[in-house]
This record gives structure tokens, sequence and C-alpha cells, in this order.
């Protein structure tokens, strides 16, 4: 039952995304809502089975003599963990855009044309969900390309020079990084293992697993806009609102992270110069965010910016995990959880601006307390959170991170990607607090703007779960752990 | 029990002062705040279970619990001219997280209630409204994170590095106490914030010397941690000299406040030093009663400089006399002031006795010596106060009005005055502290302190620009200081201007000059390092398309083939199975 629940929830999503493409107006609205709502309601009906016992469940719905497995699906914590994260932001994300993709969008007005967009996205949560559950390369693989056609279509949605190249870009580098983790993959998994599940690739040689192992990095660095190949995100921000704040919060960009945590998971020991590379990458990663925040005055820019810098936080974590530390793994998960809410907060909170100031110039927007007092608040609790502040849940989610430290007793080099974590915390904090005491407090501001329900009420809502993520996942995240094999 | 329904109560109040702005809020803290007097009086009166850290600790829990209720009882007459909804959820939830603070067990809550702390007194700073509080609550906030929760957390999670993992305790310490060389945001904020809300900072600035008597007594500070503790807090004591030449009062008395904090640093470093010997049990006890002393005068004065703000005045040597106008106001006031000065036999007296007998005792010669500074500067304070008077009568002609302050206001600065020399009973009527005075050392002493109030009225009687002129020395050593610490951080401003913006924008290279902040450099169109990898494929595509009979951008029928493709060897795939 919970394998059935499980397939119900993504495959909700990619039929009534299919459905979308011939729908709008509110007929597309009521079908998108009802999709992504059942999708959430499978979902969270997996959870209640799935929490009183745990463990792995492993389904397998297609096996051949050659291939071994083809496709089926694992349910564990780490699955069931980020499926809620993805069904729960998801649904908040686009009951938000409803009212985003609306006539009264100052900076964006949407008027026919929305059901486009609509199938898109939901198809992208059916794709990410799809990928979750996913226990074969071949099966992850469907997934990874049609969330990356899915990232095309909400990107480019605009139809914009601007968007198309961004959507283009977009499309192109993650697909780039399938081709060379996935094909490799699927190939090694065909030609040695005989099989493409994730549970037959701790029997690999260990001369060839490095190999595998950084092809498939290659692929999650490229979705996740890791070094070198970050541009595609801040350049992806020509997507409406509520599909960035996905983009970011809980779908692409995670989904790199999830590939190598889900690889990391199985694949057994590696050799330590794959923890001095991974360092490396994740270090100089996280130095181009924190060399480019001052100079970012456009609100979605900036939150940009943070996720590539987000997103290799969790690849820290990782980066750990592939020393055998399964604490470096529940840290990327953990972060992975808690990134998703206060990044959304951030997204929703940008969309706020757009639509009733019809700006995203952060020089241009004063005295947000007065004039937009939700927004003000909720800008302000997410750029103090993106920085690392409790009592928001990404706090803990990065101690937990700095609990990786205990690897300095093997390297000295396990120093740096913490440092950088920390030193990344500390500017964006420096530069958020010059948005906030502008933007909120700087005055004076226009008059008040009541703000709309469909728009307050999500930033509320992600306000109280990104304060309440920490203590909601832990119970999960403290299952998460290597599956037989310890690297 | 008492503990959980406080922190419930604070937590309501802090959310109905974020949702309703009302100044009603005050009344939740006053109540969280009773509720924690019975649980900290009935652990004071049982004596130390297991030592010095809890009997301090549950000190500190009864000035959370007897000031929260002063605080809310002058706050809810006080007159704000902003909304109360920042300041009134700060002080619940400062009042909150002090209480986490005080009764952490392990490392890990100790920090999370030492961010807490430091999140919501900034809210206290940013919602202020005051000229240059968003500059203060941006370098407050800022400081507390780099130099405070980010160390405690690495100290915390470190293996068995202890020199390491001891530096960073000490400067997330230094930072939270406002201790040199991390004391820059002390007096920007006592100027930027209502003066009623200070007393929560000087309330941070006790927990910061608790959280170092508490990692002390779980991992004791190597020794040569003890003399950098004491330079640190000897150094911190020259603040009195700056305090001297202010005419602004809030600034007057952050500056006394700096130098109180690093008299009590110098006490704790000569305990570090001395650990394991009488002098060492005496430098603990007079630092720990110098902490407590000082949190209870200094509150109960910058309560009284509330006063003058009530009726919208600046605080200074001019509008004092507002004050001092109530016959009974006036020696109530007097009284945490002349402790602050050090008169006999008020609290302040008392524990820099055992302070510089503890020193004295030590025989150290570097102990010695910076005892001998700490001693000179303990004259100013006294010098301050009767510069304050003569500025007062030499220029305050105008006659200021005698404005009713009302009766709630005037009985808490009456209270917390009675009470700052109240607390002087608390070393003879609790137990946990242990010491004993040697008499010659303690006579001594005495002396010292009775020789550096003697300097203090003589320098309180010449002219400041004479003195001024005397101290030059030590203001151009501050100020060198000053200018280095800016110098360095223009220098690193513009390396990043001109070496590191034009990597990330597109700026020319004779326009990189012009380029004097990051606001300039907005304006240019942001340069992706990594696109030379991926442009020749994109602009292939692009030109592929443009090629097309359409001579426009179809990607929908590029996008379409591709998908194709990837269909046809998904079944390749499945065929090959």
């Amino acid at each position: 039952v919970i394998g059935l629940l499980a397939t119900l929830s993504f495959m909700v999503s990619i039929l009534g995304g299919l459905l979308l493409f011939k729908l709008d107006g509110k007929k597309a609205d009521t079908v998108m809502l009802g999709s992504l709502l059942a999708a959430l309601l499978f979902q969270l009906s997996t959870d209640v089975l799935y929490l009183p016992d745990g463990g792995t469940l492993h389904i397998v719905y297609l096996r051949t003599g050659g291939l071994g497995e083809v496709y089926g699906l694992i349910i564990d914590p780490m699955s069931v963990l980020i499926g809620t994260v993805v069904a729960v932001a998801g649904f908040i994300f686009m009951l938000y855009g409803t009212e985003y993709m609306s006539e009264r969008n100052r900076g964006h007005p949407v008027g026919k044309g929305k059901g486009l967009f609509y199938a898109w996205m939901t198809l992208f949560e059916g794709a990410t969900l799809g990928f979750i559950y996913s226990s074969t390369f071949l099966g992850m693989l469907i997934f990874f390309e049609l969330m990356g056609l899915a990232c095309w279509g909400v990107v480019s949605f605009y139809n914009t020079p601007e968007s198309r190249r961004a959507g283009f870009k977009a499309f192109i580098v993650p697909n780039i990084g399938a081709m060379i983790g996935f094909y490799t993959a699927i190939g090694i998994g065909m030609t040695q293992l005989h099989s493409l599940s994730l549970f037959a690739i701790h029997r690999l040689p260990a001369s060839t697993k490095p190999w595998f192992f950084i092809a498939l990095l290659i692929a999650g660095y490229t979705k996740s806009a890791q070094f070198p190949t970050y541009s595609w995100i801040p350049d992806a921000m020509e997507a409406p609102t509520p599909a960035s704040a996905f983009l970011h919060g809980a779908a692409m960009v995670e989904m790199g992270v999830y590939l190598v945590a889900r690889v990391l998971q199985f694949i057994g020991p590696l050799p330590t110069w794959i923890f001095y590379l991974m360092a490396a990458m994740v270090s100089i990663t996280l130095a181009i965010p924190m060399l480019n925040y001052p100079l970012q005055n456009d609100a979605k820019r900036l939150l940009a910016y943070s996720t590539v810098a987000e997103a290799g936080i969790m690849f820290s974590g990782l980066t750990y995990a592939a020393l055998g530390l399964s604490i470096g793994l529940k840290a990327a998960m953990f972060q992975l959880t808690t990134h998703a809410f206060i990044k959304g907060l951030g997204f929703l909170t940008a969309g706020t601006f757009t639509y009733s100031l019809g700006t995203l110039d952060l020089r241009k927007i004063r005295g947000l307390k007065d004039v937009l007092p939700i927004s003000g608040f909720s800008w302000g609790v997410a750029l103090l959170g993106l920085a690392g502040l409790p009592p928001m849940g990404i706090a803990f989610s990065k101690a937990e991170l700095v609990k990786c430290l205990s690897a300095t007793t093997i390297s000295p080099v396990a120093w740096i990607p913490i440092a950088m974590v920390l030193l990344d915390s500390a500017v964006f904090l420096w530069v958020g607090l010059r948005w906030i005491t502008g933007n909120v407090f700087g005055g004076p501001g226009a008059g008040r703007i009541k703000g709309h329900p469909l728009l307050n009420g999500p930033l509320v809502v992600l306000i109280v779960l990104g304060l309440l993520s920490a203590w909601l996942a832990y119970p999960l995240i403290e299952k998460i752990t290597f599956h037989g094999v310890v690297p | 029990v008492n503990v959980d329904a406080a922190l419930i109560i604070f937590a309501i109040g802090g959310l109905y002062a974020l949702i309703t702005a009302r100044r009603s809020s005050y009344a939740f803290t006053f109540v969280a705040s009773l509720a924690l007097l019975p649980g900290a009086v009935s652990d004071i009166l049982k004596g130390p279970q297991t030592g010095h850290v809890e009997m301090l600790s549950s000190l500190l829990l009864l000035l959370v619990s007897v000031g929260g209720a002063l605080l809310s009882l002058y706050l809810l007459a006080y007159s704000m001219k902003k909304p109360q909804r920042l300041p009134a959820l700060g002080m619940n939830g400062a009042l909150l997280s002090a209480v986490l603070l005080l009764t952490a067990k392990s490392p890990e809550g100790l920090t999370v209630a030492y961010e807490l702390f430091s999140l919501f007194t900034f809210a206290i700073v940013l919602g202020s409204g005051t000229r240059g509080s968003l500059k203060a609550a941006r370098t407050y906030l800022l400081m507390m994170q780099v130099f405070g929760a980010i160390p405690l957390v690495i100290a915390g999670n470190i293996p068995s590095k202890p020199v390491l993992a001891s530096a960073l305790i000490l400067s997330a310490a230094f930072v939270r106490s406002g201790v040199f060389p991390l004391h820059s945001w002390v007096s920007r904020v006592y100027r930027s914030v209502p003066s009623p809300f200070v007393p929560l900072f000087i309330l941070g600035e006790g927990l910061g010397f608790y959280l170092l008597v508490w990692t002390e007594s779980w991992h004791p500070l190597p020794a040569a941690f003890g003399y950098v503790l004491a330079l640190a807090g000897t150094v911190s004591t020259f603040a009195t000299l700056y305090s001297f030449r202010e005419i602004k009062l809030k600034r007057k008395f952050a500056f006394h406040s700096v130098m109180d904090v690093g008299v009590a640093y110098f006490g704790l470093g000569i305990a570090v030093v001395m650990r394991g010997t009488p002098a060492g049990a005496l430098a603990l006890t007079g630092a720990v009663l110098h902490t407590l002393y000082q949190m209870t005068y200094k509150s109960a004065i910058f309560l009284g400089v509330g006063a003058i703000e009530h009726y919208g005045e600046e605080p200074n040597v001019c509008s004092i006399k507002k004050l001092l106008r109530g016959k009974l106001l006036y020696p109530l006031i007097s009284l945490p002031l002349s402790s602050m000065v050090g008169i006999p036999p008020l609290p302040a007296f008392i524990s820099k006795l055992m302070i510089y007998g503890a020193a004295l005792e030590s025989g150290d010669v570097p102990i010695l010596l910076m005892l001998g500074t700490v001693a000179f500067l303990g004259a100013f304070p006294l010098a301050s106060l009767l510069q304050i008077r003569r500025i007062n009568r030499l220029l305050c002609k105008r006659e200021v009005e005698r404005d009713e302050i009302p009766l709630s206001i005037r009985t808490v600065i009456g209270t917390a005055g009675l009470l700052s020399v109240g607390m002087m009973a608390v070393p003879f009527t609790v137990g946990g502290f242990h010491w004993t005075l040697n008499w010659t050392y303690a006579v001594s002493a005495a002396a010292i302190l009775l020789a550096a109030l003697g300097t203090g009225w003589k320098i309180g009687r010449m002219p400041t620009d004479r003195v001024s002129e005397l101290l030059l020395i030590f203001y151009n050593m501050g100020d060198i200081l000053r200018l280095v610490r800016d110098f360095f951080i223009e220098t690193a401003r513009d390396a990043y201007l001109m070496h590191v913006a034009p990597v990330f924008k597109e700026i020319p290279r004779h326009e990189r000059p012009l380029i004097k902040s990051c606001d300039d450099a907005f304006r240019y169109r942001t340069r992706h390092i990594d696109e030379a990898m991926f442009m020749p494929l994109i602009g292939l595509v692009a030109r592929l398309a443009e090629s097309s009979s359409e001579k426009s951008l179809d990607m929908n029928q590029l996008i379409g083939g591709l998908v194709i493709a990837l269909a046809v060897l998904i079944m390749l795939l499945g065929v090959m199975s």
C-alpha cells in the first residue's frame, strides 16, 4: 500500500501536468491545485503508514534478465522526508501562484496562458517526487530529464529574449551533467553489474567506484549549480516567482544534492582523495556567492546566489559523508529540509515586491514595515534565517554540519568546508542586514498597500514551517544513514 | 515548573507584542518575571549544590526576575514615540533567552540561548528608531554573530583542542560583555536604545561573564588565558578616560560600563592565574560580586537617565537637572552613582577591595602592574561625576521646569537604587562563595582605593581641558587603534571593489577608479565566470535555431526534438535489456 501511495503521489502530478497543457483560466487553477493537493495527501498518507515501522522498503516494479532491476521504488527515511518537503512546499508555492499569476500582479500581469505555466510546474513536482523515490539509475534519469524539461518550461515562460536564453541554459547545463553521470552509471550498470539498481552499486570493483561516483557527482554539481556550472541558477530568475521558489527551495537544485546523497548511501567505501576533491570544489563554490552578495541589488538574484551557497553547504555535508561520517549525510538532508521553507519564504516575499510594488530592485524598496508589514517581516525572517540565525530551523541544520568537525582528526582539510560555510553565513548576514535595515526600516515608504490573503497566507505558513521544520524533521533525520556498507 | 511557566509566559508576551504592538505586552513580562522569583529565591536559600556556578546562576536568575518585573512596570508608564512591537518582542525574548542560558545544561543549549539573546536584543536596537539605531543594530548583530555565536558553535564541536576552544569561548564572552577589543558596540548601542532597555544589555554583559565562569567550571582555562583575561580587562578600564570627556550621559555611562566589566574580567583573570590558591578564590568572589553589583547600580543609573528621556529630552549634563530636582529621587539616584565611583562601604568598593586584595596577594609581577593601571584609572569615575556637576553649574543656566515623573517610574528608579545597595548583602547572606581576606592585603587594597578616590576628587575639580591635555597620549592611543581598524577595513573594501568586483561585473577598466562603493557597481551587467565553458554550446544551438526556415528562435521545436531524442535513447536501452 505504501508503494502504491508513493507512486500515486508523483503519478497524479504528472498526469495533472499533462492535462493542464490543454487548460487555462479557472479550470487550470482547479486542476493544478487539485493535482498538487492530491499529491500532498498521497505523500502524507505514505508518511502516516511509514512512520510507525520505519526501515527501508524496496519495491521492484520492473526487472529484466539483462539489466536486473530496471525500475522500482525506495521508501526510506530519506525519500519519505524529502518527498514530504517537496509535496508540502510545492503545494504552498502554487497556492500562492494562483494569485501571483493574475492580472493584478503589477510587475508581471498574466492574462491568458497561465495553464501552460501550471502544466510545467505540476509536471515539475511529479518528476521531482518520482526522482526521489526511484531505486534505479534509469528511473532517476527519466525523472531527472523530465525535471530539466519542466525547468526549461517555467524559466522561459515569459518568452522574453532573456527568459528564452536563461531557460535554454537551465536545460542544457544540467543535461550535460546528466549525460556524463547517468549514462556512465547506466553503462557501467549494464556491463559490469547487470543491474541498474542503487542496491547493486556496492558490488563495483574498488578501482571503478571513484570514477563511477565522480560521473554522478558531475551530474549532481550541474543540477545543483555548483562550481564550475553555477551561473544558470542566477539567470533562471527569469522564471515566475513561484517557480523560482520551487526550483531553488525544493526541487531542481536540491535534487542534485539528493542524487549524490543517494549514491553515497549505497556505494560503500571511497578513497580519501574523493573527500579532498569534494572539499576543494565546495570551497570554491562557496567563495563565489560570498564575493557576489555585495554586488546584487535584485532581490531574486541575491537569493539565487544564496541558493548556490546553500546547496554548497549541503554538499559540504556530503563531503564529510564521503569520509564515512553519517552525520554529514544527516546534516546535508537536514539542511535540504530546513532550507526549502526559508528559501521559499524569501522568494515568495520577493514575489510580493513584484506583485505590489512592481520592482525587485532593493534600492527602490523602502519602509516595508509600513507599506507591506507582513512582507517586511517575512523578508527580515528569510534573510536572517538564511544567514543561519535561530530560532529558524536552518540554524540547527547548519549547527548539525559543524558536528562534522570531528573529521579534523582524520585530516586538517576538514576545517576548510566548515570554515567556508561559516564565513558565507557571516557575509550573508552583513549583506542581509544592510538590506533589512534599508528595505524594512528605511523610510519613508509609500502608503500602506493592502496585501492579498493568497499571498500573505503562504508567507505566514512558511514562517511557521521555517520555525518548526527542524523539530518536525529531526526524528527522520536521525534515521538517515548508509545502507549496508559504510564508505 | 516555575521556569517553564515563565518561559511560556515570556513567549506569549513576545508573540502578543509582535501581533498587537501594544505596550500591554509588558504585563506578560511582569507576570513571567514574578513567576521566576520563588524558584530563584528557593535555590539561593537552599545554598549551592555543586558550587559557585550554580549560585551565580541562581543570583543572575534572581536579578532577571526582579529586574524584569521592575523594567516592565517602568515601561508600562514610559513614553515612547515609536511603536512598541520590536522593543516589547525583544524584551520578552531577551529575558526568555537569558533564562534559557542560565538554566542550560549543555553547550548546545547555551549556544542557542546565546544566539537568541543576541537576536532579541538586536530587535530592540532595530525597533528603537533613533538616529543611528539602524547602523548600531547592524554592527551589534554582526559582531555578536562573528565573534560570539560562530566561535561558540565551533568551540562546542572541535575534538580535543582545548587551547583553541578556550580562545573561541573567550571571544564569545568578550563580545557579549563588551570587553576590549570587542567593545565597540557598547557605546553605539547604549546611545541608540531608549535608556530603560539598556539594563537588558547590561544583563548581557553579565551573561558573557557567566559563560566564562560556566566554561571554566567544566573545562578549566589554561593559566596563560588568565593573563589574557586580566590584560583585556585592564585595557577595558581605559574606557573611563573616554567617559570623562563625554557630555552626553548615555555615552558617558556606556564607557563606564566597559570599565566596570573590565574590572570584573581583571578579577577573573587573577582567579584563573592563581587557581587553587586563596588569592584565586578571593579574586573569583570579587569578580563575581563586581559583576552582580555593577549590573544593579548601572541598571539603576540608566533607569534614572530614562526618566529624562521620558519627557523627550536628550540626557546630557544640563538636562540631568530635571532628574536632580526630585527631593526623594535625588538621594535614591545618588546611591548607585556613589556605588559606581567606589565610595566606601558601597558595593563596588567591597568587590574592588577583594579584587585588589587578591592581586596584591598573588605577588605576580604582571598582575601587580595591571593592578597599578586599574587602580589609577579607578580615579576617573569620581572625577567624571564631579565634572558633570561642575559643568552643570558653569554652563547650564536654563532653569528646567519640574516635570512630574510618573509614580511607577519614580518607584522603580528608587527601588533599583536601593537594590543596588542591598546587593551588598549577597556575600554575607548566601553560601557558595569561598574566600579568606588577609588583613594586610585588605588594608593595602583599601588604601589604594581611597587614594584613587582622592585623586579622582582632585582631577574632578580641575578644568576639563587641562585634564584632557594630560590624557592626550591615551586618547591618541585610542585614536590610533581606531584608525588602524578603519585602515584595514577600507583597504579590504578598496581591494574588493578594484580587483574582485570587476570579475563579477562588467566594469570597463577606465571606470574602475570611479567605483567607490558596492552601490556604484550595481548598474553594471553581471559577469558569470563559468559561462565561457557553455556559451559556445548555447551559441551553437541558438545559431541552429536562427538558421531554420522561420528565422526565429523556436525553442519549443528545439526542446521537442531533444525530448524525442531522449525517448529514443530510453527505448534503445529497453531493447538492449
